[in-house]
């Protein structure tokens, strides 16, 4: 496998990275998970871009053959805007009020949980969270919320390039140690 | 004597934001307030000046959850105004998209929402831990409703595809077929589903409601029919603001709608079986009749046996449409702009959803009202509550209010519709 970020399942299956970005560019701050991931440019192969593929249940599909998939949101938590939170290098909680408001009170942190209770979770799940600072309908980023932007398109091309040498070096991401997210 | 308050100040698995607060003195049920603070979004005051053309995309904001309803009762009320109808295939897609709207809604409320409170669960991700081969049967079947809307409507939440006249592309064979196999599941899934629903625990809560649903002569309603009731209502569409008329009451960002001289009516599920029964596709009534749900049911909390009968005859139903398809010859019928005003009333999962336009020569909005099921339904889930608390008093507060949230999700409110949900405040004194 050269650049190819893709390993193999147990039945054969090829799986690859899922980068999902979740928000409304329509408002605000909520729009900074879709700026992020158009500026990633051209992805490595085997790599999937989704944004907001329908309601948080869906994610459990949009993930479900990744071998690594990367979740972009906008997060609410009280830090200062434009503060950047990373969950999936450990064991850390993800905190209820990270993604952004859904339907029935069912958002990223729930769907993360249920995929856990079935067993749906992707091997690695990496997640990157711009600290909003306002939902303005038609207003765009916020300046430090655009400056992040910019750092989290920087922190996620390194991580795609750091897995990518981890996987061509294994020969297959199974071989990588799974983070766990709860 | 004794006074006290149950509060709950953010209601869990509803859409929308609201609270209940209930107040009682002694025995004695002394208030019982649906809050709803959700912000009003002037919807109504967006439409106006705006091409009637584009109606139907807008209104699809209204709701994440049943964007399809807003879409249907919009393009009827236009239609209507503008003197067309739309019949044959494309009347078969739009009542097969209307199907996959009312199996995700109506699956999404079953086992994501309201089974919890039957099996004593916080939430559906502790159900999935005990019981994960039911839920992953849940989210495989709202995935069938899923498919569905995006085939048709172009995507799953805010479908892009409906326009006034029809469509803007019609689908083609091959991809409503690539629908048939999972809808078969489906179809075994939804019996399934009624025989588990109706092994849960129901209290033992009857009441006397009216009930108000749209009836058609040939089928299960849907996009038409006339409004009728359990009382002996039946109207035409556009009489519905003769009989029905909503009220502003403080404690709500949601107009309450009453039946003029009545009072207030159920509206949903439970109102759709009871009224038309007997237009159930056979497998639905069989699986009814299997269970021992007759009509008139009476009992809210059955509710979700109803829904689940519903999903069963929406995917035998989706499946009969999928398989005798026949792509229509063109997409839609193009509409010339006119003056006047129109009506539309479809049934939404959650119940008949009114809307009416009035559109100038040049076919610019120049007023719009909707009624969504959810401000109809206000009325019925206070009345409930305040039957269930004073039946219930000798509960402990944390049983109590269990029932009571249990019992406003009896009826599946979306209170952002609606404000266009939910707290639980209860208070003995």
């Amino acid at each position: 496998m050269s650049n190819a970020v893709r390993a193999s399942n147990p039945d054969g299956k090829t799986r690859g990275i899922a980068i999902i970005a979740l928000g409304n560019r329509f408002r605000g701050d909520d729009g900074v998970a879709i700026e992020i991931a158009e500026g990633l440019g051209p992805l490595p192969p085997g790599c999937t871009l989704s944004k907001n593929p329908g309601d948080a249940l869906a994610l459990l599909d949009t993930w479900e053959d990744a071998a690594l998939a990367i979740v972009l949101d906008a997060a609410m938590s009280g830090a200062p805007p434009g503060t950047i939170h990373h969950f999936g290098s450990g064991r850390e909680a993800i905190p209820k009020n990270l993604g952004r408001c859904s339907s029935h009170g069912f958002g990223l942190a729930e769907a993360i949980a249920l995929a856990e209770a079935l067993g749906r979770l992707p091997s690695r799940l990496s997640i990157y969270a711009v600290e909003a600072g306002q939902f303005e309908p038609g207003a765009g980023l916020s300046a430090e919320i655009s400056a992040a932007a910019g750092k989290v398109v920087r922190q996620v091309r390194e991580e795609l390039r750091q897995y990518g040498a981890a996987c061509n070096k294994a020969g297959s991401a199974r071989e990588l140690p799974a983070n766990d997210l709860r | 004597m004794s006074r006290k308050t149950i509060k709950v100040d953010y209601l869990a698995r509803v859409e929308g934001e609201g609270a209940l607060h209930v107040h009682f003195k002694g025995d004695q049920v002394k208030d019982v307030r649906l809050k709803i603070f959700e912000p009003p979004r002037f919807f109504e005051a967006f439409l106006r000046g705006r091409n009637f053309v584009e109606v139907p995309d807008i209104v699809a904001r209204i709701c994440g959850i049943c964007p399809v309803a807003y879409q249907m009762s919009a393009v009827h009320a236009l239609e209507g105004l503008l003197g067309v109808q739309v019949k044959g295939p494309l009347r078969a897609l739009r009542r097969l998209l209307y199907c996959g709207e009312w199996i995700e809604s109506h699956v999404l409320h079953i086992y994501m929402l309201h089974a919890p409170d039957f099996l004593g669960y916080e939430s559906a991700i502790a159900v999935a831990k005990d019981y994960p081969e039911i839920v992953e049967r849940g989210l495989r079947l709202k995935k069938a409703g899923n498919a569905i809307v995006r085939t048709v409507g172009g995507r799953e939440i805010h479908p892009i595809n409906i326009r006034p006249g029809g469509f803007y592309r019609q689908p083609t064979k091959a991809e409503l077929k690539a629908l048939a196999e999972d809808l078969k599941w489906a179809r075994d899934a939804a019996i399934e589903t009624v025989r588990w629903t109706a092994g849960l625990e129901f209290p033992d809560f009857e009441r006397d409601y009216e009930f108000v649903a749209l009836r058609h002569p040939d089928e299960y309603p849907m996009n038409e029919g006339r409004i009728v009731s359990s009382a002996g209502l039946d109207i035409a569409v556009d009489e519905y603001e003769n009989y029905f008329e909503e009220s502003h009451v403080p404690h709500s960002t949601a107009l309450h709608s009453t039946l003029k001289g009545r009072g207030s009516y159920l509206v949903g599920p439970l109102a759709r079986f009871n009224l038309n029964y007997h237009q159930l596709a056979p497998i639905a009534r069989e699986l009814a009749t299997e269970v021992g749900l007759g009509t008139p049911c009476n009992n809210p909390f059955k509710s979700i046996i109803v829904r689940a009968i519903e999903v069963l005859h929406a995917c035998d139903e989706a499946l009969r449409l999928v398989e005798n398809y026949e792509v229509p010859e063109r997409a839609a019928i193009e509409l010339e702009p006119g003056a006047g005003t129109g009506h539309g009333c479809t049934e939404a999962p959650r119940g008949i959803l009114y809307h009416r336009y009035q559109l100038d020569e040049k076919g610019l909005v120049v007023e719009a009202r909707i009624v969504p099921p959810t401000s109809q339904n206000q009325g019925m889930i206070e009345d409930d509550l305040r039957d269930l608390v004073a039946r219930n008093m000798a509960l402990p507060d944390d049983e109590l209010q269990w029932k009571c949230e249990q019992s406003i999700r009896n009826y599946d409110p979306c209170i952002s519709c609606a404000t266009h949900f939910l707290k639980l405040d209860v208070e003995r004194s």
